[in-house]
């Protein structure tokens, strides 16, 4: 377990590596607006002792380097700093949004995971018939269908003409169902290619044809073939959660979901940069937590995989 | 064996076609033996014979994505097996005839506890708790002589070497005392020193289920030492049959000599080896007339080889078949006495 230890131990030095990265890049970025940040920031009406105000509260009055390192010194103090349009603190605006977010994820994630396994096992097990062809048409327009317009399509569908769902908002469960397919479908599409084409080629197998020899029912074969299948079809799972942390800025914004998504757009509106930078800060976290909860789950699907030795 | 006794298993006429989008692969082009109870029949030719084709279409194993077309008939118990439905197919596999394969790195799940897939053969025929497939599973493992049984039994196929997973290959094939097992090149990949071994355990399960077997082999060495009849395939065509003394000292055939002949063999103090010239047809365009005529000795270019194929006929003398036209003139020659076979050849 030691060894399990030190490979986590890597993983996560690694991991605070990229995140200074991110920030440096951040810090950067506000520099690199044109004209005065400051100005930008407190908006064209505000008076000059407004922009003052700003410049100070914000450090930008300090050269980048002693800024980075106001800005780590206040995140090993927990703060990601003071929202400049609310006045609060920005770790408090986000963790009340957070959660909206990460249900979305994991429900988008979930819906595309299962629909998209279930879709490609589907193919790969009737190659070139019906049910091929159908899954691949999916998938197509899963891809190529825009965030928006699926939005817009579910909601005249399902809110206007069948009053089934909730338009938007958050308040029942049932406020979560559009929010759901719209932002699994494309994962949906995207797993579904890769657990058909992995499937294509582990269903031609030896081992497979070994528990065919055993006289078995077919669905038992398929089993083993899926199992064999797990890793890559993990992998894009992994990354497609990734994208849906993206993929829900769009999606929130359609179906004015409570998510960070939404308040990222909202903040980027009012120019608050320092709630726009937390906000960035997560995103990049998330991203880089689930990379390495995915590489664990490797060796949990296949015992060949060793991630330390 | 006898020629009066019931086949338990009767190929005939089989065709396997592979179709691809710009060619027909024709890899078994109307092959016909039987499988004698108790017998074990070799099978030799060289790589791309058909061999495999043959022994997977019996069980309709051939990978369900290629576009193959089987026709003929493949008789076991009464029943003609390319015509059972899947379920019929299904309660033959692995309980009446069992596969060994070729290649035991690759055939077995690499994500899978050796010990689970065991269990899975034994419960595919039986319900068995899994406390008793568990205690039978891993006495299995130790009637193939996988030491530490329990321990190995809950390992992973990347734990064991080679001639392991061929050994639990083996357990997995006897799990039910099937009546047939058909052993492709179970020993070709392992290691020489573990080929013995792999041997003898194949034919202590034999012994033990009193099973068939069809050894599938390019090791005239083992088939001369196992088998009791031999059948010689070349480019999806049987070409000669006879029990395993016959082919031995009296082929019938040029390419069952070529194949004798090109064995390392030591005659006095000088090793030779005498390949067949040329190499396999492409089965996707095999030459006409006897397809073994561009590389044949015997037939010295002469027209009919190259027109007509010959059928495969019974020489008068047992079971002994052989499909050439001159093969008259092959009369009295000789290769060695299959005793004099095991010494020199290399295995
Ligand atoms: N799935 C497949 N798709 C297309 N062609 C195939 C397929 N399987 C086998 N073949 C072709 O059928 C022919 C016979 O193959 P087979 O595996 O029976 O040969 P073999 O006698 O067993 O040879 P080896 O000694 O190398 O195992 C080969 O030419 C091969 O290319
Ligand atoms: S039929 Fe002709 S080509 Fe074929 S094996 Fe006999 S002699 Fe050779
Ligand atoms: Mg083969």
């Amino acid at each position: 377990m030691s060894g399990f230890l030190t490979y986590l131990v890597r993983r996560l030095v690694a991991a605070v590596i990229t995140l200074l990265g991110v920030i440096l890049v951040m810090v950067l970025l506000v520099r690199a607006l044109p004209g005065d940040p400051a100005r930008i920031i407190a908006g064209l009406q505000a008076t000059p002792e407004q922009v003052e105000q700003v410049r100070l509260s914000m450090g930008l009055d300090q050269p980048v380097p002693v800024q980075y390192w106001r800005y780590l010194v206040n995140l090993a103090h927990g703060s990601l700093g003071t929202s400049a349009r609310f006045g609060t603190s920005v770790l408090s605006e986000i963790a009340h949004r957070l959660p909206y977010t990460i249900v979305l994820a994991v429900f988008g994630t979930l819906f595309g995971a299962i629909f998209g396994i279930a879709l490609g096992v589907l193919a790969a097990t009737h190659k070139g018939r019906w049910a091929d062809a159908f899954g691949s048409m999916l998938g197509v327009a899963g891809i190529s269908m825009p965030v928006y317009w699926l939005g817009i399509l579910l909601i005249v569908l399902f809110s206007v003409k069948l009053r089934l769902l909730p338009i938007g908002g958050a308040d029942t469960l049932s406020s979560l169902v559009m929010p759901t397919i719209t932002l699994g479908v494309f994962s949906m599409a995207v797993v579904s290619r890769m657990t058909r084409s992995t499937m294509l080629d582990t269903l031609d197998q030896d081992y497979v044809r070994t528990v065919r020899a055993k006289g078995v029912a077919e669905w038992v074969a398929v089993r083993h073939a899926l199992r064999n299948a797990f890793i890559p079809i993990l992998t894009v799972i992994g990354l497609q959660f990734g994208t849906l942390l993206g993929g829900a800025v769009l999606t929130e914004t359609v179906f004015s979901w409570p998510g960070i998504g939404q308040l990222l757009v909202q903040s980027i509106n009012n120019r608050d940069f320092p709630l726009v930078q937390g906000i960035v800060f997560v995103f990049a976290a998330m991203f880089i937590v689930l990379n390495i909860i995915t590489d664990l789950l490797y060796s949990v699907v296949d015992p060949r995989v060793r991630l330390y030795r | 064996m006898s020629e009066r006794r019931e086949p338990l298993l009767s190929i005939k006429d089989l065709r396997v076609t592979f179709r691809t989008r710009t060619e027909s692969v024709r890899a078994v082009d109307g092959v016909s033996f039987d499988v004698y109870p108790g017998e074990t029949l070799g099978v030799v030719g060289e790589s791309g014979s058909g061999k495999s084709v043959t022994m997977l279409s019996v069980l309709r194993l051939i990978p369900p994505s290629t576009r193959v077309v089987a026709s003929g008939q493949v008789l076991f118990g009464g029943k003609d097996l390319l015509q059972a439905s899947k379920r019929e197919i299904r309660r033959i596999r692995g309980r009446h005839i069992a596969l060994i394969p070729q290649d035991p790195m690759t055939c077995l799940d690499p994500v899978l506890r050796v010990g689970r897939q065991v269990r899975e053969a034994i419960q595919a025929h039986e319900n068995v708790a899994a406390a008793e497939a568990h205690r039978r599973g891993v006495q299995l493992l130790e009637t193939v002589g996988i030491p530490e049984p329990e321990r190995h039994y809950a390992q992973f196929p990347h734990e064991y070497s080679g001639g392991m997973r061929q050994r639990a290959m083996i357990a997995m094939g006897m799990a039910n005392a099937p009546s047939l097992l058909i052993a492709d090149e179970p020993t070709t990949a392992l290691d020489v020193t573990i080929q013995a071994q792999i041997m003898d355990v194949l034919r202590a399960a034999q012994r033990e289920t009193r099973a068939s077997m069809v050894l599938i082999s390019h090791d005239l060495g083992l088939i001369a030492e196992m088998a009791d009849r031999v059948v010689v395939m070349y480019a999806g065509h049987v070409v000669e049959s006879a029990d395993v003394q016959t082919i031995f000292s009296s082929p019938r055939h040029p390419y069952t000599l070529g194949l004798i002949g090109s064995l390392p063999q030591t005659t006095g103090n000088e090793k030779w080896l005498r390949p067949i010239p040329g190499s396999p047809p492409d089965l996707a365009d095999v030459p006409s007339g006897c397809p073994f005529h561009p590389r044949c000795f015997l037939s010295r270019g002469r027209e009919i080889c190259r027109v007509t194929r010959p059928e495969l006929r019974s020489l008068g003398t047992g079971e002994h078949r052989s499909a050439c036209h001159f093969v008259a003139e092959l009369e009295g020659a000789s290769a060695l006495p299959a005793g004099e076979l095991h010494e020199g050849a290399g295995r």
